[in-house]
């Protein structure tokens, strides 16, 4: 167990003082605007042509409950953040992995693996975007110079998806491995060197040894990842516009258009506010398996 | 050199029995196994460039490409043109690169100060609140910004900082504090209670646990959440925009102003944007990675 | 102590920092000269913003007055002007504008119409609307006022391979498949003609020699997000069409006849697209055909005009014209929706007499001249401009282009100033998009596009 508040006595101060500016911080900067945001989804707004928001109950709710391209966003959303996650997760941890086992020039090859996490997101965008195409792209260039059969990656819906995948774990990789990379390096190493002189093969010493230790960030990062993913914008702006069709109409993009194209942002805050709830629902769930998950290693 | 050999083949059993001849074997296992492991070890240093290096090599191509050939993709050999990037040197482009690297910088310091902080005192004391603090901490994050610009906006022009690095780094260091502090607990969480808790029994303040103690184990932490808040802030876009106009531009709506709008998608000019704003944080991770590294390993060292 | 690495990085951050707040204290402010007054101006990074700020500021000097812009990208341009202006903010002097934002910041007052201004007849005379090409500047005007200076005009015309059209191998082929002499088609049905007959693959032989890549009849920009139905609309309206409803009643017509036959039309033209259209913008598509691998393009005539014909950027230099778009219902000869970019004078400026002062002299006819010599594309909106002898001369392509334009009289009409339009149009383009990618025919999707616009115009009142 940890310290009570009890013990503290005097220390009390010293504790508000180290956590009042980060939460002060929050509130103001993070909080307070959010608040604003949930209470315009009950006004309609339109930057432009309103001159301030006006009050219309829950007409938005209303219609979002109505609206069949907003569920069809949801849903592809989250498409998209559970499978991108999962592909960072699983090449993340091989990459890990792989860094743990100190291969030659690690750090070199570390500083250079994290390179298009720190490309900006839409520069990863338009390469991607370029390479996919069927006009310009090297990939498609590529594949009809070896005669394999292809689809029209972006003009395609499955594929267009994919596409967007592609790029996505090609960007963000990189953050995952990091992060489990430093909680694999808190392993000891005397605890491989007992455990392959009593025999363990590679399968039981990921089980019995990795994934314990690792299975705390894994959870953190597949809740980070999964998080932005299921937001990401400035990929799907720029490779596809949200099309073919709207069959990369991910919800960001239909909140963006609210925003930035109809200027409808009453409709747009009603739309985060949900986005919210269904975030936030699913939020608790993961801590609470996270923290049960950590209370038990804890132990 | 393979496993058959090794085996015991009829009447020399005993021969590996002795000492010495076990030991030779276990040294031509080890170099075996050794062999095997540099291979497999080359193997993926090779995959992890395969995977890594394409897409920015590509964009590096591009940024030199005569314009005329850009779109021949049969045109791999060429004389590279260096155009793009004097334009960008003559364009003035230094400047908001500059900002971009001060406001990134002092964000990130303060986030991970701040954050830092309130980690470590969230992990290690219990009190009634907290879960749901955390959570209040964490929610935010979920919010795509874009309902806050005028709100925010007009905070800042009642603080007198528009267009003001001091605005954005203000900014900076609010937004990333939610991530700072998730990466930070799970740090945190590597480093035992009891530590902290004897400490306090022996009678040490709170400040002294939190410097002396949590503090340097949680070394790698902070430099992680330090890195991750520099990279988000970099790429930063949308706040940057709306808030600054001629003093305080950031490198990233500087090179979004060269690229698609509806009419001229210049590949060649965003290429070169791309690689110019990649270059600086590549060289600074690359400086900095002996640090780095070392600072994730440090771990290692707990018994 | 220093030698343990976690110091040695906190020693290097702090380092960096000092450095970091030295310099920024010890910037030096840029000093302006005592005389000169400095305008802002807010606009996109196209080259002929930049031609403006550079012949701007030439102008200026004289007069005491220089220009420092500000570029952002095109969609961003408005939305700062909007939400600067809301905060009270009062950077800008000038603000770029484009002619389907014009409602919207005259709603918001956000810029001060031109009329405003016009106050005095010498004002006027700097003016002089009486020279404006009203088939374009009407794009600028909202309510009986101008509220822009006009500046650039983008009529969407065709560019064609002159050489390809000229050449026998190809005529006599075309002749014999489709009965009729091999020209620059006239109306839609001669076009999807030429652009089936124009599209090879390679390997194939094109004027008598092998193609080494893949030929297109069209090429087109159709990425989601406006660029689609900023291209498909004039072939919307070339087929008697409504632009997504009737302005008379208010009431829907996305799944009219006329608009389902257009919708049909592009889907098949579609097939002789550069592939990977759709997730091209208009430069995009402009560099395929600047590299040889069209015959035909459709876009606006500054963006051909800007890649085309320049020497470092395409191969084909000197063998591209320009020409109306085809007709397809007799009513709506060469039928096209206009377009039209402006300076506007921010509501906030501080500087509004000089601004003004400036504005009218680098958009008079002999400040646009000059203009034109940075930037040759330049579409003047001016009829003065067209008619000098000078740019007659040394600017052919744009002389002759809106020469037809003007002479040919082609059907023009404009986006209306509706509140709501962008909201439908993303309706109707999202299904013709889905139309396009075989996700849906097209009578399914423009069916359900037109229950969704319905219900939004109930929504919004116009309609019970």
């Amino acid at each position: 167990m940890g310290m009570k508040w009890a013990v503290l006595g005097s220390g009390r101060f010293y504790f508000w003082l180290m956590t009042v500016p980060a939460v002060l911080y929050v509130v103001v900067w993070r909080l307070a605007p959010a608040v604003y945001t949930l209470w315009l989804g009950l006004h309609t707004y339109n930057i432009v042509y309103d001159n301030a928001p006006r009050w219309n109950h829950l007409a938005n709710f209303v219609q979002i409950a109505r609206d069949g391209a907003l569920r069809q966003s949801l849903g592809l959303s989250a498409k998209f953040g559970l499978i991108a996650t999962a592909a960072e997760v699983l090449i993340g941890l091989a990459a890990a992995m792989f860094f743990d086992t100190d291969p030659p020039g690690r750090n070199l090859l570390l500083g250079v693996f994290l390179l298009p996490m720190i490309m900006a997101p839409v520069v990863v965008g338009t390469a991607w975007g370029t390479l996919f195409d069927r006009t310009v792209g090297y990939i498609p260039y590529v594949l009809h110079l070896l005669h394999v059969p292809q689809p029209d990656w972006m003009a395609t819906p499955g594929t267009a998806m994919f596409a967007l995948l592609v790029a996505d774990a090609w960007e963000w990789t990189p953050l995952v491995t990091l992060l489990l990379f430093a909680s694999l390096q808190a392993i000891p190493r005397e605890h491989f060197e007992a455990a392959r002189v009593d025999g363990a093969s590679g399968w039981q010493l990921f089980r019995r040894i990795i994934l314990p230790q690792v299975t705390g960030m894994v959870l953190v990062a597949a809740g980070l990842r999964l998080m932005d993913a299921f937001l990401e914008l400035d990929k799907v702006f720029v490779m596809t516009g949200g099309g073919p069709g709207s069959s990369t109409q991910f919800v960001s993009m239909f909140v963006y258009k609210q925003a930035f194209q109809f200027y409808e942002l009453g409709y747009a805050s009603a739309v985060i506010t949900v986005l919210l709830a269904v975030l936030g629902a699913a939020y608790w769930l993961y801590l609470r398996s996270y923290y049960r998950a950590l209370g038990a290693a804890n132990l | 050199m393979d496993a058959r050999e090794l085996a015991p083949r009829e009447g020399e059993a005993d021969v590996l029995l002795r000492p010495a001849a076990r030991a030779r074997a276990r040294v031509r296992d080890r170099s075996a196994a050794a062999a095997r492991r540099a291979r497999w070890q080359i193997a993926g240093i090779i995959a992890l460039l395969a995977w890594t290096l394409p897409p920015f090599l590509y964009l590096v191509m591009l940024s030199i490409k005569p314009e005329r050939i850009l779109i021949d993709r049969s045109a791999l050999f060429f004389v590279p043109t260096f155009e793009r990037y004097t334009d960008f040197v003559a364009s003035g482009l230094a400047g908001p690169i500059w900002t971009s690297l001060i406001t990134s910088t002092l964000g990130a310091l303060g986030t991970v100060v701040l954050a830092g902080l309130a980690a470590m005192t969230f992990r290690f004391l219990d009190f009634k609140a907290k879960t749901v603090l955390f959570l209040l901490i964490l929610l935010p994050r979920m919010f795509p910004p874009v309902t806050t610009l005028i709100p925010i906006q007009l905070t800042l022009k009642a603080m007198g900082l528009i267009d003001t690095k001091t605005a954005l780094v203000i900014l900076f260091i609010g937004f990333e504090i939610p991530l700072a502090m998730w990466v930070l607990h799970t740090f945190l969480a590597d480093v035992p209670r009891e530590l902290a808790e004897s400490a306090a029994l022996d009678g040490a303040s709170l400040p002294a646990i939190v410097l002396k103690i949590l503090l340097p184990l949680a070394g790698p932490g902070l430099l992680a959440a330090f890195i991750l808040a520099f990279i988000f802030n970099w790429n930063e876009f949308l706040f940057p925009l709306i808030v600054t106009s001629f003093n305080a531009r950031t490198g990233s709506v500087a090179i979004m102003s060269f690229t698609a709008g509806y009419k001229k998608l210049q590949w060649g000019a965003l290429a070169t944007l791309g690689v110019i704003m990649t270059i600086p944080v590549v060289l600074f991770v690359l400086a900095f990675r002996q640090s780095l590294v070392r600072g994730f390993t440090a771990g290692a060292l707990k018994g | 102590m220093l030698r343990q690495p976690r110091y040695r990085v906190a020693a290097t951050v702090f380092a960096m920092l000092l450095v970091a707040v030295l310099v920024t204290g010890s910037l030096p402010q840029t000093s302006r000269a005592q005389s000169m007054t400095t305008l802002t101006f807010l606009g996109p990074d196209f080259d002929e913003w930049v031609a403006f700020v550079k012949v701007a500021n030439e102008i200026g000097k004289p007069m005491g007055i220089q220009i420092k812009p500000e570029y952002l990208p095109w969609d961003n341009v408005f939305q700062k002007a909007l939400i600067d202006y809301k905060s009270g903010v009062k950077t800008w002097d000038y603000v770029y504008v484009y002619n389907t934002w014009i409602p919207g910041l005259a709603a918001a007052k956000a810029v001060i119409p031109i009329d405003d201004l016009m106050t005095t007849p010498a004002a006027k005379k700097a003016v002089a609307p009486e020279d404006f090409i009203s088939l374009t500047t009407v794009g600028l005007q909202f309510q009986n006022k101008l509220w822009a200076m006009p500046m650039l005009a983008a009529p969407y015309m065709m560019g064609y391979r002159t050489d390809l059209f000229a050449d026998p191998t190809e005529k006599k082929a075309f002749q014999a498949k489709y009965g009729y002499p091999l020209a620059v088609p006239q109306t839609y049905k001669q076009l999807m003609d030429v652009a089936q007959f124009f599209t090879r693959k390679a390997g194939a032989t094109l004027m008598g020699k092998p193609l080494d890549q893949d030929f297109y009849g069209v090429v087109m920009a159709n990425k989601s997000g406006g660029f689609l139905f900023h291209r498909y609309e004039h072939i919307l309206v070339a087929f008697g069409g409504d632009l997504i409803y009737d302005p008379k009643t208010m009431q829907p017509t996305v799944n009219s006849p006329q608009s389902i036959a257009a919708a049909k039309y592009y889907v098949a033209l579609h097939k002789y697209m550069e592939p990977g259209s759709e997730s091209l913008t208009g430069g995009g598509a402009e560099r395929i055909m600047a590299s040889g691998r069209g015959a035909i393009a459709m876009d606006a005539l500054d963006n051909m005009l800007s890649v085309l014909p320049v020497a470092k950027l395409s191969k084909i230099v000197g063998k591209v014209s320009y020409t109306l778009l085809p007709t397809q219902v007799a009513s709506r000869p060469h039928a096209n929706v206009g377009d039209a970019n402006g300076l506007a004078i921010y509501a906030l400026t501080q500087h509004k007499a000089e601004a003004f002062k400036l504005a009218t002299a680098v958009l008079n006819t002999q400040g646009t001249k000059q203009v034109m010599k940075e930037y040759p594309a330049l579409i003047p909106m001016r009829s003065s401009v067209i008619k000098d002898p000078e740019v007659r001369t040394n600017y052919p392509n744009v002389f002759n282009a809106m020469s037809s334009f003007i002479n040919g009289k082609p059907y023009t009409t404009f986006i209306p100033p509706l509140k709501e339009w962008v909201q439908a149009q993303d309706i109707y383009e999202q299904a013709l998009s889905a139309a396009m990618s075989g996700q849906q025919s097209v009578e399914d999707a423009l069916s359900g596009a037109q229950a969704k616009v319905v219900d939004f115009f109930k929504r919004q009142g116009y309609v019970k």
